[in-house]
């Protein structure tokens, strides 16, 4: 298990600090989404990265594993409230270009989370995956940067996550 | 999700994975092969590999747009319609786009920028930006064909479409010296933009393409620099891996940062990986000429004192191994490197004072130097290299004084004394009109400079001395003209 796994895991005072710091800007960032219709992932993560730069933690890859898990904890949020606005019938404003496929992301996000968690479960290093790639927006390339291994790895890796993940949602 | 619990899906093991990292990596055509192998052996392992397989391929786009994502597609950027996203990055998405109202039925590339312009300071920035990277005239560099802001503030540019393949891919089965050869013309390039006074800063394979006819096209260049602005300096925009010590850090960015960025990627053409990563992350250690490891190191020094002071010193010392002769990055000590830094920088300094009087006289004495090196031999442009070297450093001194008074004068003037020799020949009045296009089109007269360059599109069409990637240029310059004048003449920009 990395470092950054092991450290979510075991919350210290800093990381509580900071991750609810985190979870608050990632949240703002998105409400800002409905204004601006076109906030990439990696913006997102900018944003967040940004406030943690002058933090007293130094490890980088512990920071940016933190920010994602924030992303996708505000992003998972953010889809099963869409979800359930859409059910009791209430308005959602989506974005033009999304169109109403932007609703059915957000189902998929959802059911694409719970499966993520028995993921880690049994691979911590096929969850981060899919977690920074997904969630944080990396490309495949800035992930293997991200966890210090080769783009061939990393795409071998990310192929069996999509597999098995795939699989888990469909079948249900 | 409830379902879920009750699955039957469990975790991979490590058998399984095994031959599923085997079997991934093949062509589909013989993966099917391979798994009837596998089946008649161990028909289980073969079935849960089958399905796993098909899971993963089956839907090539599942998870592959991140869950934050919007895009801009069906959307306008001024005159351009984007009609699909190519890629996602730090610095802003890619969009390709053709134009709306068809007057041109090629297509570019958008890139969306990150940040907003929004009020006059960072308008003036963004024009500046804009300005410099127009200057940029590269045969290796994709050119810039249209900036502008969308309706959010969001600023963009538009720049050629290039159909190739990145460089990390181009380059796999090719030889060492193929290699070598081609990151000498990504030098090449590189050291034209730091000569007009733009880093690249975000330099990687990425932002390498490679055309079918193995010529490299550098793109997103000075990106970075925009989106890295001076009040959050140095805190987006860079790549892990390739990034330099003093980006990592946050400080100022130079040409040395290039300098880094290129030694990383010098170094995974000779290694096949990363300086980062370890040698067996990505199969055998391989044997490397000592020569070629100096060059690496030099470039990747901490320091940026310590790297070669230029481009231009890094690829000469990499032809310097190409050629069989002794590298200077294997001979020059530290305080020499460090004073020839110190050296190279007040150089720069100087030139960058530099304004010429008049680029008539500039022109009048290139032409006569021309007709003079014509009659002493009927060779062809290309054995002129001095004459070359010449229009090469009137663009340049052209553009260091673009914003000077009389400028405009100065072209007229030019203009006139290229038509008026007829002695020059035709492949050298082609390249000065093609400069002079340019520089009409730099000093804000998008008219004149496409009657240069629709002169030089005839000369380039029917002399042989011009090549695919001269009337690319051309094409490309004549795109950038059609848009000014479309600017000019439209009351409003539309959405």
């Amino acid at each position: 298990m990395d470092r950054a796994t092991r450290s979510l895991n075991r919350p210290t005072r800093w990381t509580t600090r900071t991750y609810s710091n985190l979870r608050r800007i990632a949240a703002r960032c998105l409400a800002d989404e409905y204004r601006s219709p076109t906030l990439s992932p990696t913006e997102l993560l900018h944003q967040t990265w940004l406030r943690l730069r002058n933090s007293e933690e130094p490890s980088a890859g512990y920071r940016v594993g933190l920010a994602v898990h924030a992303m996708r904890e505000v992003l998972v949020d953010l889809a099963r409230r869409r979800n359930a606005a859409k059910r009791s019938g209430q308005r959602i404003p989506l974005s033009q270009a999304e169109g109403h496929a932007a609703a059915e992301r957000d189902a998929y996000v959802v059911a694409l989370d719970s499966a993520l968690a028995e993921l880690a479960a049994w691979s911590p290093e096929l969850a981060r995956i899919v977690e920074l790639r997904f969630f944080g927006g990396f490309e495949l390339e800035a992930v293997a940067a991200e966890l210090g291994l080769s783009s061939r790895t990393v795409k071998r890796r990310w192929q069996l996550a999509k597999g098995w993940l795939h699989q888990r949602i469909t079948e249900s | 999700m409830s379902t879920l619990e009750h699955s039957s899906l469990g975790p991979i093991d490590a058998e399984t994975e095994r031959s599923f990292d085997q079997l991934i990596e093949l062509p589909a055509s013989e993966r099917e092969l391979a798994l009837a192998r596998l089946r008649a052996t161990s028909p289980e392992l073969a079935a849960r590999v089958a399905r796993l397989l098909a899971a993963s391929l089956a839907a090539p786009d599942f998870l592959e747009r991140p869950a934050a994502e919007t895009d801009l597609v069906g959307h306008d950027a001024g005159p351009w319609r984007l009609e699909a996203r190519m890629a996602a990055g730090g610095a802003g998405d890619v969009y390709r786009a053709h134009r709306r109202d068809g007057s041109v039925d090629w297509h570019v590339a958008i890139k969306v920028l990150t940040g907003t312009v929004d009020d006059e300071a960072s308008r003036q920035r963004f024009e500046a930006e804009r300005q410099t990277l127009a200057a940029l005239n590269h045969p290796y560099i994709a050119p810039l064909v249209d900036a502008g802001v969308l309706p959010d503030g969001r600023p963009y540019l538009a720049t050629k479409l290039i159909e190739g393949e990145t460089l990390d891919r181009h380059t796999a089965p090719l030889a060492l010296e193929a290699r070598l050869r081609l990151f000498l013309a990504i030098c090449a390039a590189v050291q034209h933009a730091h000569e007009r006074f733009v880093a690249h800063c975000d330099l990687k394979p990425s932002n390498i393409l490679v055309t079918r006819e193995g010529i490299p096209q550098l793109v997103d260049f000075g990106i970075a620099r925009w989106v890295a602005d001076p009040l959050r300096r140095g805190e987006r925009s860079w790549t892990p891996g390739y990034a330099s010590p003093e980006q990592l850090r946050g400080e100022a960015l130079s040409t040395a940062t290039d300098v880094y960025s290129l030694g990383v990627i010098l170094f995974e053409l000779v290694h096949d990986r990363l300086p980062s990563e370890r040698p067996e992350q990505r199969g055998d250690r391989k044997r490397v000429a000592p020569d070629l490891i100096a060059i690496g190191n030099r470039a990747l020094a901490e320091q940026p004192a310590q790297r070669f002071a230029s481009v231009e010193r890094l690829a000469s010392d990499v032809a310097r191994f190409l050629a069989g002769r002794p590298v200077t990055a294997r001979s020059a000590s530290r305080a020499r490197r460090a004073w020839m830094f110190v050296l190279r920088n007040r150089v720069a300094t100087a030139a960058c004072g530099i304004a010429i009087a008049s680029l008539g006289l500039a022109v009048s004495s290139l032409v006569r130097d021309l007709r003079s090196t014509r009659e002493e031999a009927s060779t062809g442009w290309r054995a002129h290299s001095e004459a070359a070297r010449a229009v090469r450093f009137l663009e340049d001194l052209a553009r260091r004084s673009a914003s000077a008074p009389g400028f405009g004068e100065a072209l007229d003037a030019a203009e006139k004394q290229i038509a008026a020799e007829a002695g020059i020949g035709p492949e050298a009045e082609g390249r000065l009109r093609i400069a002079l296009g340019a520089l009409y089109l730099d000093a804000g007269r998008a008219k004149d400079a496409v009657t240069q360059l629709e002169r030089a599109r005839e000369i380039a069409h029917s002399t042989p001395g011009f090549g695919p990637v001269d009337r690319e240029r051309i094409d490309a310059l004549l795109a950038r003209c059609q848009v000014e004048i479309s600017k000019a003449t439209l009351p409003s920009p539309p959405r």
